[in-house]
């Protein structure tokens, strides 16, 4: 296939149409940050592919279309490349969704450990005065 | 495996902002999933995790307890001369 040569100005940013929250946007393989007004940078006279992440999870990917004239935005309708699996598969080690999910469950471990700790104080404190 | 999610409703006005504040409140103490942070497919906690969280509970209760015991019994001590 030969190379396909892309004409795209600067200045140019897409807007993802319904991208849920807690997403990260990949433009051209590198994660890019959204403009204050939730649109995103195109790179210049480069094609530019899109892909919408949830940690590991794609949810969404696309080649960014061609603007209209004039026009230096890129409407793209964010469309889930797949409905969620009904059956979980367990995060692989070392994934950032088993780090993040270990992160969760250690942040509850010591919630649990602190809320045990604050009733043990009553009850310790209780018998010591009644002594 | 089973999935543990928290979800307060949503309010206006004064419930709004006492919603909020519960929901940060429950996102640091991380009964309440950060979507920011959270694992792709909703936390998935194991057998293992829920004996690690009643360990952790009977650990705190128990260090609790002897440190407020121990330090009432000197306190009494102390004020007895």
């Amino acid at each position: 296939m030969a190379n396909m040569q892309v004409f795209r100005s600067a200045g140019q940013v897409m807007q993802i149409n319904g991208i849920p929250a807690g997403t990260q946007v990949f433009i051209a393989g590198a994660q890019v940050a959204a403009n204050a007004d939730g649109t995103y940078p195109l790179p210049v006279n480069a094609a530019a592919d899109v892909v919408v992440r949830r940690g590991d999870a794609v949810l969404f990917s696309t080649r960014v279309p061609a603007t209209a004239a004039g026009a230096p935005t890129v409407v793209v309708p964010f469309v889930a490349a797949s409905p969620i699996p009904a059956a979980k598969v367990p995060y692989e080690i070392g994934s950032r969704d088993e780090i993040r999910n270990r992160v969760a469950i250690n942040k509850v471990l010591m919630t649990m450990g602190g809320v045990g700790a604050v009733i043990g104080i009553f009850i310790g404190g209780a018998r010591a005065w009644k002594e | 495996m089973s999935r543990m999610i928290i979800v307060p409703s949503a309010g206006t006005g004064a419930s709004a902002g006492l919603s909020s504040a519960l929901d940060s409140t429950l996102k640091t103490f991380g009964l309440r999933l950060d979507p920011a942070t959270a694992p792709s497919q909703g936390l998935q906690v194991h057998g293992s995790d829920y004996a690690a969280y009643l360990t952790a509970f009977c650990a705190g209760v128990a260090m609790g307890s002897i440190a407020a015991y121990e330090t009432v019994k000197l306190g009494k001590d102390i004020l007895k001369g």
